[in-house]
């Protein structure tokens, strides 16, 4: 069978993905990018006996990429060399939708020109000369509206015609002098072997692209090929003021000219603009643009896991089920007890830790995806900006940090929103330390057995310390990590739409598929040790069991924070795991069972008559679990999001920062 | 004069624009042409970034960005 590979790129928000989804319907496959935890999205489309791997490129508005985003779509462009690009664009706004088109003419790429958002153009009333555009630019162009599923037809004519066409000797004038310059340059590439176009190779190196520099400082004739490269710009030097923006310019020229040519606006135009403006002049108004922020992070949280909650508690239900009956059918099966337990205490239960977060995942992916969908994330970011600029973050920070206050996990897979890979990683390495919820049974057991009618404020200080840690932190690893990169704030805010119930559908199912399979196979790996360690020595009391083994070799690092006794380490260790099995574990220990929640107040009541830990050494304890590594689902989310390197830095970062406060505030606080 | 001078629903012209290669490309891509009409339309709560309004999108910039962008006022008729 005779195999294409089609890129699919255009500008951001000009509905790509949605012709992506329409045209491939369920034939979708997500994978990685090599190298980078960017997925790479593709589909498969079977046309007259030939197969089209269509591949889903992020948005870009050039080749010379600023993002991990740009820099993903331009390397698929340039060096995967695709079959054909399907170029989508926002017809209502060819001024500069079709810049990208350039340049991927000047690549020499075979380009479908996808008009989109017809149906606005129609509605505005804009006239646009289609056979015009063909006969210019000598591309097929198509008119569609993706989300009415218009021009999918014509897409897979296009598609099936390919071979019967030629790419155009496409060819913006620079200047009669320029372009001799330019072909000089080009035929000296060529002679020097170089594969790319190159009259595209030559413009590249001439507006100093990096990454083509950096192609050519790593040959052997570097010297010889920079030097040739030095007479051209100085040869065209002669004729042009400024070398680094000429060829944008020019570019932009000849699409003005274009737009000129076949595009006619009448009078009364922009409707949809007019609806943006008069919502943004309510969301991001100098008085009421932080305050109806603040309400919409606040609906989010409350939708996520006020929703989301009760969910919780029937993936609990169905797993416990599961566990139980796996149990008896395995029990009348006569396999071995130990087995058992294996089977279901520590796969079924620990693996089922996990799928508990799928209904919150869901949910706050749906409620990501409204507001990116909408547009409002970007205004977000517009108000918020400044501020977390401040803190050495970014406008967009705010959302993953305040899902963090919820679940970390969904947190760190939140800052998928921020562009700049320095604002990812700074965000996702203070995420541990925003309070989780599953943290709050923690402090409520211990806030009862040792600060009776504090207990609030004690609680509400560990949300405090949490935040002023997260800050600090941000600040500390940005000037350590990240001193002198720079990400400067260039951001379009697109036109308010309504969101597209089928696109939002499809974020939320591959969010959670991606989780189950990534999270889940650390989860795995992680119960299994514990459940392992928790079980033998078999048929002793919990205190000789190689966890509490663990614990007591554990236990002299927290003496100088006052609790260095083996059953705090053995709850903290068991909290790797989740951070609700801290209390299970004191529940053990003291011979309770773990879930039964009447007996809580017995735990706290026993916790307090052991004597182990006193309201100082209790808060210490309190701020350390606050603080340390996270739970393992979140280091799965950290690995999958930065990498095992920066997983295993925030592992031990935070366990770092939670041992130095515990022991701060036992050593302050018992001189006081 | 540059962006930052403008008031809010005030257009220029944009004539050059200043600083490392880097970022003149970025803005000049992102429609910042010589010639070209930019009407600041809004300006965050807290002061930066600013909204643009150029080849009829918004292009928000922080006021680092925006003070490279070199403009000449267009006085309105009215």
């Amino acid at each position: 069978m005779k195999k294409y590979k089609i890129a699919l790129a255009g500008n951001p928000n000009v509905g790509k993905t949605c012709i992506f989804n329409s045209l491939t319907g369920s034939n979708q496959h997500v994978g990685n990018w090599p190298g980078v935890t960017v997925e790479r999205k593709e589909g498969y489309i079977t046309i007259s006996g030939a197969e089209y791997e269509i591949v889903d490129l992020p948005g870009i508005y050039s080749f010379s990429p600023n993002t991990l985003d740009e820099k993903i779509s331009r390397d698929f462009l340039v060096e995967e060399k695709p079959d054909a690009v399907i170029l989508v664009v926002d017809a209502s706004n060819l001024e500069r939708n079709l810049y990208i088109l350039t340049q991927a003419l000047e690549l020499k790429k075979k380009v479908i020109l996808v008009m989109n958002m017809m149906d606005i153009v129609r509605k505005e009333n804009i006239k646009i000369d289609i056979e015009g555009l063909k006969k210019i630019l000598g591309i097929p162009v198509i008119e569609a509206c993706a989300s009415k599923c218009e021009g999918n037809e014509e897409i897979k004519k296009e598609l099936a015609r390919l071979d019967e066409w030629e790419i155009p000797e496409f060819r913006i004038n620079y200047g009669e002098r320029v372009d001799k310059a330019i072909d000089i340059l080009g035929d000296f590439f060529e002679k020097k072997g170089i594969t790319y176009d190159k009259r595209w190779f030559a413009i590249k190196t001439l507006e100093d692209d990096k990454q083509i520099l950096a192609l050519i400082q790593g040959r052997d004739d570097s010297a010889e090929l920079f030097k040739e490269i030095d007479l051209a710009k100085k040869e065209i030097e002669k004729y042009v003021n400024d070398l680094d923006t000429f060829f944008i310019e020019k570019k932009y020229g000849f699409v003005s000219g274009v737009v000129h040519e076949c595009v006619k606006k009448s009078s009364n135009l922009k409707l949809r603009m007019d609806v943006t403006e008069k919502i943004d002049s309510v969301l991001t108004n100098r008085l009421l643009g932080i305050p109806l922020f603040i309400a919409m992070m606040y609906f989010t949280f409350q939708f996520v896991f006020k929703l989301g909650d009760p969910m919780i508690g029937w993936v609990e239900t169905i797993i416990g089920f599961i566990s139980s009956g796996v149990a008896t059918i395995l029990g009348k099966m006569g396999v071995p007890e130990l087995i058992i337990s294996l089977a279901t205490d520590g796969i079924i239960e620990g693996v089922g830790s996990v799928l508990t977060f799928i209904p919150v995942i869901a949910l706050l992916y749906l409620a990501i995806g409204i507001l990116e969908d909408t547009g409002y994330m970007s205004r977000a970011a517009f108000v918020m900006d400044k501020f977390m600029h401040m803190l050495g973050l970014h406008g967009k920070s705010f959302i993953p940090m305040v899902v963090g206050f919820g679940c970390t996990v969904p947190g760190v897979m939140a800052t998928r929103t921020l562009e700049s890979k320095k604002d990812r990683l700074i965000t996702i390495l203070i995420l541990p330390f925003m309070s989780c919820g599953a943290k709050l049974p923690i402090y409520a057991l211990f806030t009862a057995a040792f600060f009776g009618e504090n207990a609030g404020n004690v609680v509400f200080a560990m949300y405090v310390i949490g935040i002023a840690t997260a800050v600090i932190m941000a600040r500390l690893l940005k000037s350590v990590f990240f001193k002198n990169e720079m990400s400067p704030l260039i951001m379009e805010l697109p036109p308010y739409r309504l969101p597209l119930l089928k696109n939002l559908m499809w974020k939320v199912w591959y969010r959670c598929t991606l989780f189950v399979r990534k999270a889940g196979t650390v989860i795995l790996l992680g119960v299994t040790v514990i459940w392992f360690l928790g079980a033998f020595p078999q048929n002793v009391d919990i205190e000789h069991t190689y966890l509490a083994q663990v614990g007591k070799v554990v236990a002299p690092i927290f003496k100088p924070a006052g609790f260095g006794n083996w059953e705090s380490s053995v709850a903290l260790t068991s909290g790797l795991v989740a951070k609700e099995i801290v209390v299970g574990t004191f529940g053990t220990i003291y011979g309770l069972s773990e879930n039964d929640s009447e007996d809580e107040g017995k735990v706290a009541n026993r916790l307090r008559d052991s004597g182990i830990f006193t309201p100082l050494t209790a808060f210490g304890f309190m701020v350390f679990s606050l603080l340390y590594v996270p739970c393992m689902a979140a280091v799965g989310a950290i690995k999958k999001e930065a990498g095992w390197n920066w997983a295993i830095f925030a592992t031990v970062y935070t366990t770092t920062t939670a041992w130095v406060a515990a022991v701060l505030i036992y050593q302050v606080g018992s001189l006081i | 004069m540059n962006l930052l001078d403008l008031k809010v629903g005030q257009k220029a012209i944009v004539l050059k624009i200043d600083g490392s290669r880097d970022i003149k490309q970025r803005l000049i891509t992102m429609g910042f042409t010589k010639g070209q009409i930019v009407k600041l339309e809004k300006i965050a709560p807290l002061g930066d970034p600013i909204d643009f309004l150029v080849k009829d999108y918004h292009i928000s910039l922080r006021k680092s960005e925006a003070s490279n962008i070199i403009v000449e006022e267009i006085k309105t008729e009215k």
